[in-house]
């Protein structure tokens, strides 16, 4: 048995590579810098491979190497525990079970690589690596860049398998074998597949599976109704109905026995604080008839006309660490970050916010034709406005409220199998809610909103409001604050983007801080906040949003309701849980009457959801990468494409003369020319001396250097002199090139 | 040119002049015979066996003895015997033909595997043992025994064992047209066989020859070349016998000395395989069916060239 051909062996080292990459990367703390595992897959398969370079079978019946082998795995297999023991009693930190044999495994393939001169230890460290992966697998918990490692993993591995198979068949039949150049189109094959890794690698399996099932609409997903769904949003009967056990997405589950689930009033002073009481008055409230019951005081949480106050205590205490998730109010699916509107506020008197009007006004629904329980409102302005749709679903689990979390600019909505569109109504503008009762738990709501166009919403003629309400006032004493509105405006013109450019500096005037608090008895909250304090929560930024928008003439309204924040994904479930402390204060801007308000976000650190991107625009975003990718991608092809005179020539830039010697300069010549023999498909024989070789005087004088140089002791003197050894190398260079073989061969 | 050279092209006259045209086949018997070998030739009669090795008994200034092989040829025949002198009433040891620098054995197929024994076990020990007195044979003893390709009634087939005893077997071959016209010009004018030839080279002077043969370097990987060679054979389906260490040696020796006819210090791979035919021809137990097995395991290991290649 021969030794491992170099070629297979030159690639095994990256398939160990990336296999260790997959297990540092799968084992490696989630606060560790991805570097370390990366440092670690490439040096440790590096040193292994060099280390074993020295080492070759010595006979041909050699099929392991006994002393070596004993000594290599020795060492790999035992090396881990007493590693682990001493990383236990330095860092106190103790090491799994899996760990550690993961790490033997490593090192058993390590010690293979070593060994890798010896065929045998060269195919067994190809299976290893397979198994090193597949332990990977099993123990990641989706860590970054694995996808894509997995994937080069799959590529690499896929060919070095082909190479193996290719190097045995010419060790069995050595002059039968021919090369051959594949097709051209064989290219095409490979480019598409090294796209499909990569693209499979970035997105990763889940999403490739999902694109996939979207094209049958009966997996759900497409936007459209077909009855046989049972997957992503806005489809089908049995998604809705969640009989099906293969169904995707959220299932209505029965109502259970209710226990102390929280309101938004509960939320907000859980989050916030409660505000400072005013123990020097007494309030009387009349309450709705319907809402109160005699003997019984009313809950807090239904009390109408629910103010904010500004002025707040603060969070009380540190959170207790909770399960995110399990204490979640309610559970998203879709694109995130997401507001969403849960009450509104207009009237403010310098310190509190009181809640806008309520209306009772029904819905401008319609019911889809063909029967489905989707039910679509009106666009709310015009359809240039609009640059796309998004779907969301919202699964309640413990909040109790009137009203839905709504997103802004809703268009088509979902709630079961009510099909009845008397059944909704608007809390207030924008804010969805059941008519007379509160929203059941453990039901989901599917939505489907409109998004504005950026470039249309700067378009927009927006002239000074004229009304008298609310949502235009501004309370006396707030000159201060008209005036810093008017510097930040500068010379913009009227518009959005005068509304976007005071936004960002207010953003960046101050400092998100929870738990920063107005002073008791502040009568101006928000000039404390813009002129003294530069600091403090979410409300207050929306506060100051607001008045500084107001005294420029926009109606503008202050919204209470949650966040839903792109970092609490859960990928596993492909959901996002929201908590209490997502409870937020955004303002709305209004534009051309009711259903028209426009999300402005003032606090830093939040950010709308942005327009779903046309072809033009993720070109655009993917400009920056285009141009090294494409010049990459096409200097990798040129280089492919020339890789023959180019390696050529850099053999023959770097041929070493006679500086090393005249044996080595006389076989680095034969090599060069055995190469060039090779891709002329007429390689020399391997079963002949050099001197043998078909060829011209030159060709066959080198032939005999060759003889000597390989076959003669080192006492024997040169058989010729340096400079004729050296006029025959080069001579042989320069007339024997890969079209001339080519020419031989054809003659 | 070197005293070794110019020895050596004198014997290569003399016995191309003895057998024409056959220059390859001079080649191989002198390689056999530096590298202390003994050779097999099996072909028809008449094609110059007897001529050869008389004029390779002459060239060297040895002896030349010639041992017909019958059935009831026995082996103090060729060992030789002692007889009781009635003069001095004491045994006198009369040697055998082996003890002659050159011995033909002709048609050894054609004696008992007695008397084949005998004189393969001269070929071996260069002594033969008679009444328990061991004598010596000549450094340069060596052997060109004959078979008949064709005739197999009645023979003896040398068992593989003792085909392992000669380095190289042969085959002459008819002479080409031209040069059966020169001999035959030759030949008229004279009614006795010319017995031209006169010394070359002194049997000190080939063991001098031969010492410098073993002295032939082969560098660690035309050795590992051999061996995988040799572990070729011992795999291959169609061959019975794969080469033993014994013939490895003979091979690797066999090669030393044609490295040397080519007057070049060390040997290559190229010179194994150019008597690789001849070698493992005659102890692989190949039949004549069996054509162009060798050429194949041959073509089937590849020569190492570069410094990192091994055959092994």
């Amino acid at each position: 048995m021969t030794q491992s051909p170099l070629l297979v062996r030159r690639v095994l080292l990256p398939v160990v590579m990336l296999a260790v990459a997959a297990a540092e990367l799968s084992l490696a703390p989630a606060t560790q810098s991805l570097l370390v595992p990366f440092a670690v897959a490439l040096g440790l398969p590096l040193l292994a491979y060099l280390a074993g370079w020295p080492f070759r079978p010595r006979t041909p019946g050699e099929l392991v190497p006994a002393r070596l082998g004993a000594v290599t795995l020795l060492l790999a297999l035992l090396a881990p525990l007493p590693v682990s023991l001493a990383r236990e009693a330095i860092t106190g930190l103790p090491s799994p079970l899996e760990v550690t044999l993961v790490e033997i495994l490593r090192n058993l393939l390590l010690a293979l690589v070593v060994m890798s001169a010896w065929p045998i230890c060269l195919r067994l460290a190809g299976f290893s690596s397979l198994f090193l992966v597949l332990f990977a697998i099993s123990l990641a918990d989706n860590p970054p860049g694995l996808n894509a490692l997995l994937a080069a993993y799959v590529a690499l591995a896929t060919w070095w398998l082909v190479l193996v198979y290719w190097s045995m068949l010419r060790q069995m039949h050595p002059d039968e074998t021919q090369t051959a150049r594949p097709p051209w189109v064989s290219l095409l094959a490979v480019f598409g597949l090294l796209g499909l890794f990569l693209a499979l690698g970035v997105a990763g399996p889940a999403q490739v599976a999902t694109r996939l099932g979207e094209f049958f609409s009966s997996s759900g997903g497409t936007g459209e109704y077909h009855a046989g769904a049972r997957g992503g949003i806005n489809d089908g009967d049995e998604e809705i109905s969640g009989s099906n056990a293969q169904s995707a997405g959220f299932v209505p589950a029965d109502t259970f026995i209710e226990d102390d689930k929280p309101s938004l009033y509960d939320v907000n002073n859980d989050t916030y604080g409660p505000p400072h009481r005013n123990r020097d008055q007494e309030r009387a409230i009349a309450l709705d008839r319907t809402e109160y019951q005699k003997g019984k005081q009313a809950a807090e949480n239904f009390r109408p006309s629910r103010p904010f106050s500004t002025q707040r205590e603060g969070p009380k205490s540190a959170r207790k660490p909770f399960d995110v998730g399990h204490s979640a109010l309610f559970w998203v699916s879709g694109p995130t970050p997401v507001h969403l509107r849960m009450q509104v506020y207009d009237k403010f008197d310098g310190r509190t916010w009181f809640e806008a009007h309520k209306s009772d006004r029904a819905l401008l629904l319609a019911g889809e034709h063909d029967g489905s329980p989707w039910m679509h409102l009106w666009p709310p302005g015009p359809d240039a406005l609009w640059t796309g749709t998004v779907s969301h679903e919202i699964a309640i689990a413990r909040l109790k409220a009137f009203t839905f979390p709504t997103p802004a600019h809703l268009s088509h909505l979902r709630l079961g199998r009510v099909n009845q569109p008397d059944f909704f109504g608007w809390y207030h503008d924008g804010v969805l809610r059941l008519r007379a009762r509160t929203i059941p738990t453990n039901v989901i709501l599917s939505t489907r909103s409109y998004v504005p166009s950026e470039a249309a919403l700067a378009a927009l003629d927006m002239p000074p409001t004229l009304t008298t309400r609310h949502m235009a006032q501004v309370p006396e004493g707030h000159e201060r604050v008209a005036q810093l509105a008017r510097e930040w405006a500068g010379n913009t013109p009227r518009g959005w983007d005068q509304v976007q450019r005071v936004i960002a500096q207010l953003r960046q005037h101050a400092e998100h801080d929870r738990e920063t608090v107005v002073p008791p008895g502040e009568a101006r909250s928000v000039e404390w906040f813009l002129f003294e304090s530069r600091r403090g929560p979410d409300y207050l930024f929306a506060s100051a949003g607001a008045l500084l928008l107001r005294s420029l003439g926009y109606p503008v309204r202050v919204v209470s309701g949650f966040y839903v924040r792109p970092d609490r994904y859960d990928p596993t479930r492909g959901q996002t849980p929201v908590e209490k402390d997502d409870a937020h204060f955004w303002i709305e801007v209004n534009h051309a009457g009711p259903n028209t308000w426009f999300l402005v976000e003032p606090t830093p650190g939040y950010t709308l959801l942005p327009p779903p991107r046309t072809w033009g625009e993720w070109l655009s975003a993917w400009r920056a990468l285009l141009v090294p990718v494409g010049t990459l991608a096409l200097l990798t092809g040129v280089g492919w494409l020339c890789r023959r005179p180019l390696l050529d020539a850099w053999a023959v830039w770097t041929w070493p003369g006679l500086s090393r010697g005249w044996r080595t300069g006389v076989l680095s010549t034969l090599r060069l020319l055995e190469r060039r023999s090779r891709w002329a498909g007429c390689p020399r024989p391997t079963a002949q001396v050099p001197s043998r070789w078909q060829g011209d005087a030159t060709l066959q004088r080198l032939g005999q250097l060759a003889d000597w140089a390989a076959y003669a002791p080192a006492e024997c003197a040169a058989p010729a002199s340096d400079d004729t050894i050296l006029a025959v190398c080069q001579t042989s260079l320069r007339e024997w090139t890969v079209q001339r073989f080519r020419k031989e061969r054809t003659a | 040119m070197s005293l070794a050279s110019s020895s050596l092209a004198s014997l290569r006259d003399a016995l191309n002049a003895a057998l024409r045209g056959k220059a390859e086949v001079i080649e191989f018997v002198l390689a056999g015979l530096l590298a202390r070998g003994h050779l097999l030739i099996e072909d028809k009669p008449g094609l110059g066996k007897t001529t050869l090795a008389k004029a390779l008994a002459r060239a060297v200034g040895g002896r030349f003895a010639r041992v017909q092989c019958t059935p009831d040829l026995l082996p103090g025949d060729i060992t030789g015997f002692s007889v009781f002198n009635q003069k001095t009433r004491e045994f006198d040891f009369l040697p055998g033909p082996v003890f002659a620098e050159v011995l033909l054995a002709d048609e050894i197929n054609r004696t008992t595997p007695r008397t084949q024994s005998a004189l393969l076990e001269a070929m071996a020990e260069r002594q033969v043992t008679v009444d328990n007195v061991r004598h010596a044979l000549c450094e340069t003893f060596f052997v060109i025994a004959t078979q008949n390709p064709v005739e197999h009634h009645g023979t003896y087939p040398l068992p593989e064992a003792q085909l392992d005893r000669f380095a190289l077997k042969l085959s002459i071959g008819y002479p080409a047209g031209d040069q059966e016209m020169g001999m035959l010009e030759a030949a008229i004018g004279s009614a006795r066989d010319r017995d031209e030839g006169r010394a070359v080279l002194t049997p000190e002077g080939l063991v001098s020859l031969q010492e410098q043969v073993a002295r032939v370097a082969v560098a660690a990987n035309v050795r590992g070349y051999l061996v995988a060679v040799a572990q070729a054979t011992r795999q291959h389906p169609r061959v019975p016998l794969g080469l033993s260490p014994r013939g490895l040696l003979t091979w690797q020796r066999v090669a030393q000395a044609w490295a040397f006819l080519q007057d070049r210090p060390f040997v290559t791979p190229d010179d194994a395989q150019r008597v690789a035919g001849p070698v493992l021809g005659v102890r692989l137990g190949l039949d004549a069916a069996s054509g162009g097995v060798i050429d194949e395991i041959l073509t089937s290991v590849p020569v190492p060239v570069h410094p990192q290649e091994m055959s092994v």
